[in-house]
Formats: structure tokens, C-alpha cells, sequence
């Protein structure tokens, strides 16, 4: 588990100061997908890279499986490090080195055992080159780049740059991996594998994975939990689909659902924005509400997320206030468990 | 033709360009032992490297910048007493080498930080990542990544060398340089001048073609899309186009958002 509490990271310049993390507050737990979600600048690269203390954060503590890795000797923070994966937007593979050499780098930079390696290392030690080759072909296979392993990263594509750099990054065993913007250089389509893949680790190999991103379809399509960060803090947090079927901050309104914002700011009638969440989905509202009552629902917004297997959306619909139509709607919505606000 | 063409011979030019050969890769290869670790240590202990020590940088940097800011030529004059203290004598090629070597390794310390800067940050954030110490990051990122533009620079140091060589063998050793200015330029022997301006064109041009050969052939990075010959080493040719690799199975965990209710 991990445990953000108080983080805040400031850039000192001669022009002021910048903060980039204010009093950051956040647990992520083991197994899941976390995924950190925000507007470009909002901090959430600064976030990711004081997990594992590529910066230092100015304030606070990061503490990891109980230990708190801002107060760590240099010595174990390369250790704990270990048990860190990352992958980053423009992979970082090393240009000189073959695919297969690539992914063995961690493992030949692994931790001798002696008298005076530690005694609590979270990572496998050192072995001899040829174990270390059966391992990375077994990594290489699992992102299904066997036949790369002696090509160079140039003469890869951007997709499977990234798959490299995740074998790479699973090349110890690591508990965690953490992904800055992985996905945000790529194409749709190897955007899709590419969080296909991540899913499958973090189920298969049972890694905690923190997704850095700020495509709501990333978050979307694979994360577990999430937290929007804005303005350096964090402005919503919690399961994936309670903060995606009724956020609650703007921040995050404006993220996830863009449009029905435009669709309640609109002229027009009274408004209900009609909330499903799970097998609701299923119930005709629309002609429920024409047959059974005679109301007459102008849809201005209509959109499902599909999260973690179930249908999560919103419909906003106008209703007009006269003939008692707007109570007829109500109750009809409540009759049947729809849940529904009112928008002004 | 002069007489001292006649006198020299074959025999003596070969000499005079074994010698320049000698005393420029001998000179190289003593400088880099001095200029590749503090290369090494400017880059790293910069305020923005992988193990900042301000204090050590400054102090190196400053002695570097000192040494490479006076001339060759009045820093060889300087540096005869020194030399006569150190290794006993101020002529001949161990005093030429001497020299040589106190003026490349600061230029050779420049050249050696600026290849070890160019490596992408975000590999060297990388490696940290990775948990890498330092000593790993140096020997397993720096060097390897910076292969290429190190060559790059060791050819363009060698060739200053040459330059220098010339210049200390007017007042001590010998070689193309000193042929010409103390033997043939007092009788006037035009030719063997030339001859070995002709000479040391070749040695340079030699040296040049052959490091960026070298440079070229262990690069592993591919341009504008061709594929080197040095990077095939795959079993399969790799030149080949290059699909994104579409995992289907997976498809359905996104775009399944426009449904309509």
C-alpha cells in the first residue's frame, strides 16, 4: 500500500514560487488501478515522480509497505526503487542496446547477494547472465515481442517501444508500476493494447499499477480507483465508478462529462439529469415516461460509460413545468428507482 | 629538389610521419585516461547531473578552462621547466608527450562532458528510476549511450593533437612538424615543406575517415527511417514496416461510450 499524507512540492525561482503539489492526501491500495487524472500543469507528474523520489518532495511523506521513503538512505531508496516499475510517454529505452538488452538492464543492475546485502531486499537478487536471459525471454513473450528481442529500440514503433519499456519495468518483479503518460504518445488503436496489457499485469501478476494521465478514456477503460487533481490538489477521489456517476467537483464534471455541463447550461425548460448506475440502463425512461404519464422529454444529452463490465450514464433530459408535467416526471422516476437531479 | 629532400629519402619522411602517428595516438590515449573521468565528473557533478557537487565542478571546471585558454604554444614554453622537474628532461618524445598530454586533457575533458550531456535526460530518469547508483548509471548509460558522439569527439581530438604535435616538435621532439620548421624552412627546402604539409593531410584525413567510419558503424540509432548495417543483427531482416502491434482481444474495454440509452 502506498500512502501519500501532506505531500506538497514547491519550485523555488527567483519569480516566486511554484507550487506543484499542495497538502497532497492519498492511499493507494494494493491491487489496484489508481489512476491520477487532471488537466496538463495540475501536478500529477510532480505526483507520480515523488512516489519513487525522482523529485523530492519539499514537504510530507510517501510511505510504502510502512516504510516512508522520503527519509530513506540514498542506498535503500535504490533498493525500494527496484520494487518500483515506471514507464514514462517517450519510453526512455536505452538507444544503444538491443530489445533483449534492454529489458536485462534492471536485472544486471539487481543487488548482489553477499554477507552485506540486506536482509529485507523486495526484490529477487542478482543471478547469473544465463537466468537472466531466460527471464527476459519470458518477458519478452509476455508483451508478445519475442521475435524483437534483437532488434534496436529505433527500429521499433512507438507501441512497441512501450511494451519493451514494460518488460523492462517488470523485469524484477516489482509490486508497483508506475505509468506517467504512457499511453499519450501513442495512436488509439496501440493506446487500446497498450491498457489492455496493463490490465492483464495488474490481474495476472497482481501488480498495483498508478496511471498518470489526462485521457478520460485511460481512466475510463482500465482503473480501479481514481483521483483528479487540480491546481495542485486533489479534488476528488474514490472507486472509478462512484466518482464517474455522480462527481461531485467541477474539476472532475468538467473532465468526465464535458458535454452534459454544456447540455444543463443550455436554454430551455426545466431540467433532470437521470443517473444510472449499473442495471437501471436496462429500464425504457423515456417511453415510460410518454406512455405512462404523457410527458413529453426532450433529450439534450445522453452518454454510457462502460466501467468495469457495468453501463454507468447520464441523460439530461428538458421537461416542461406546465400541466404538472415536471411532478409527473419525478414521480414516475422514483417509482421505478431512477435516480435524478434537478439542474437549474 | 632541394638536397635535403635527396639526404631525407624515403626512409626520412616515414620516419618523421611514424613519429607524428606515435606521439599524436600515444598523447590521445594518455589525455583520455586524465580527460574522459573529468569529462565524466563535469557532467555528473553539474548542478542539473546525477550526483551534484557544486563545489568539486567549480574547481574543476575552472582549471579546466584556465589550461585551455592559454595557447599551445606559449603554454609548451611554460611548461618546460615543469616538464624538466617532472620527467627529467624538456626535449625529445617523452617531453613532447608530456606536453601534448597536460594540453589535450582539459580540451579532451570538454569534448568527452559535452558527448556524456547530449544522452537523453529521460533515459538517464530512467535508469534512476530503476534504482541505478551512480557508478551504474556511468558505466552502463553514460558510456554506452554516448558511444558514438564520444568517437565523434575522439576523432576531432586527435586531429587537434596532430595540430599541437607539430608545434611541440619545433622546440623539442620530432615528427612532421619539426622537419619542416627546424630542417627544411632554414635551407629553404620548399619541397620537403610541402611534402609534409601533404603528409600530415593525409594522416588527418586517414584518422577523420576512419573514426567516423567507426562512430557510424557502432551507432545503433537509425535515421531518417534507413536501417544501418551494423544494426542488423537480428536473425529476422529487420527492415521491414513497422505495424502497431493490435491486440483484438482487448477491444471492447473502451468505446463502447456511445450507446445510445
Amino acid at each position: 500500500m502506498i500512502e501519500i499524507k501532506h505531500l506538497t512540492k514547491i519550485y523555488p525561482s527567483k519569480s516566486g514560487d511554484t507550487v506543484a503539489l499542495n497538502d497532497i492526501d492519498l492511499t493507494i491500495p494494493d491491487g489496484a488501478i489508481f489512476g491520477v487524472i487532471g488537466l496538463s500543469g495540475a501536478g500529477k507528474s510532480t505526483l507520480v515522480r515523488c512516489i519513487n523520489m525522482l523529485e523530492k518532495p519539499t514537504e510530507g511523506s510517501v510511505i510504502i509497505d510502512g516504510e516512508d521513503i522520503t527519509r530513506v538512505k540514498q542506498k535503500r531508496l535504490n533498493l525500494l526503487r527496484k520494487n518500483i516499475g515506471m514507464i514514462f510517454q517517450n519510453f526512455n529505452l536505452l538507444e544503444q542496446r538491443t530489445v533483449a538488452q534492454n529489458v536485462r538492464f534492471p536485472l544486471d543492475i539487481a543487488p548482489r547477494q553477499s554477507k552485506r546485502s540486506p536482509k529485507d531486499s523486495p526484490v529477487p537478487f542478482r543471478v547469473e547472465k544465463a537466468r537472466r536471459d531466460e527471464r527476459v525471454k519470458e518477458l519478452l513473450e509476455l508483451v508478445e515481442l519475442s521475435d524483437k528481442a534483437n532488434s534496436y529500440p529505433s527500429q521499433l514503433s512507438g507501441g512497441q517501444k512501450q511494451r519493451v519499456a514494460i518488460a523492462r519495468a517488470l523485469a524484477l518483479r516489482p509490486k508497483y508500476l508506475l505509468c506517467d503518460e504512457a499511453t499519450s504518445a501513442l495512436d488509439p488503436t496501440t493506446t487500446k493494447s497498450i491498457l489492455a496489457l496493463l490490465k492483464d499485469i495488474n490481474e495476472k501478476l497482481g501488480v498495483t499499477v498508478i496511471v498518470i494521465t489526462h485521457e478520460m478514456k485511460v481512466v475510463e477503460s482500465i482503473c480501479t480507483d481514481v483521483a483528479v487533481i487540480s491546481n495542485s490538489k486533489i479534488a476528488e477521489t474514490g472507486k472509478v465508478t462512484d466518482v464517474f456517476s455522480t462527481p461531485q467537483s467541477d474539476i472532475a464534471k468538467e473532465l468526465i462529462i464535458p458535454d452534459l455541463i454544456r447540455a444543463i447550461e443550455s436554454e430551455g425548460g426545466k431540467k433532470l439529469r437521470l443517473i444510472f448506475a449499473g442495471d437501471e440502463a436496462d429500464t425504457p425512461v423515456i417511453s415510460g415516461l410518454a406512455l405512462e404519464c404523457g410527458v413529453k422529454a426532450n433529450i439534450l444529452y445522453a452518454d454510457t460509460k462502460n466501467i468495469d463490465g457495468k453501463s454507468f450514464g447520464h441523460m439530461v433530459i428538458a421537461v416542461s413545468e406546465e400541466d404538472g408535467q415536471l411532478e409527473a416526471a419525478k414521480s414516475y422516476l422514483l417509482r421505478h428507482n431512477v435516480r435524478f437531479e434537478e439542474e437549474l | 629538389m632541394s638536397r635535403l629532400f635527396g639526404q631525407l629519402g624515403f626512409e626520412g619522411f616515414a620516419l618523421a610521419a611514424f613519429e607524428t602517428i606515435y606521439m599524436t595516438l600515444i598523447s590521445t590515449a594518455v589525455a583520455y585516461l586524465i580527460g574522459l573521468p573529468l569529462g565524466i565528473l563535469l557532467c555528473a557533478t553539474d548542478k542539473n547531473g546525477i550526483k551534484p557537487i557544486p563545489w568539486l565542478n567549480k574547481i574543476v571546471g575552472v582549471i579546466v578552462n584556465i589550461l585551455r585558454s592559454i595557447p599551445f604554444i606559449i603554454l609548451m614554453v611554460a611548461l618546460i621547466p615543469v616538464s624538466r622537474a617532472i620527467i627529467g628532461t624538456s626535449i625529445g618524445n617523452e617531453a613532447m608527450i608530456f606536453m601534448l598530454v597536460v594540453a589535450a586533457a582539459p580540451y579532451i575533458a570538454r569534448m568527452v562532458e559535452s558527448s556524456v550531456k547530449e544522452v537523453d535526460k529521460g533515459v538517464i530518469e530512467a535508469a534512476r528510476s530503476m534504482g541505478a547508483n551512480t557508478w551504474q548509471i556511468i558505466w552502463k548509460v553514460y558510456l554506452p549511450e554516448a558511444k558514438p558522439s564520444l568517437i565523434v569527439g575522439a576523432v576531432i581530438s586527435t586531429v587537434t593533437i596532430i595540430g599541437y604535435s607539430a608545434m611541440a616538435g619545433t622546440i623539442s621532439g620530432g615528427g612532421l612538424g619539426s622537419l619542416a620548421v627546424t630542417q627544411a624552412r632554414p635551407s629553404n627546402a620548399q619541397d620537403v615543406i610541402w611534402l609534409c604539409v601533404v603528409l600530415t593531410i593525409v594522416i588527418v584525413q586517414i584518422i577523420q575517415e576512419l573514426g567516423m567510419l567507426l562512430a557510424k558503424r557502432l551507432d545503433r540509432r537509425v535515421y531518417f527511417g534507413k536501417v544501418k548495417k551494423a544494426a542488423v543483427v537480428s536473425a529476422q531482416p529487420p527492415v521491414e514496416e513497422l505495424p502497431a502491434p493490435i491486440s483484438t482481444k482487448n477491444d471492447e474495454i473502451v468505446g463502447q461510450d456511445d450507446q445510445n440509452l
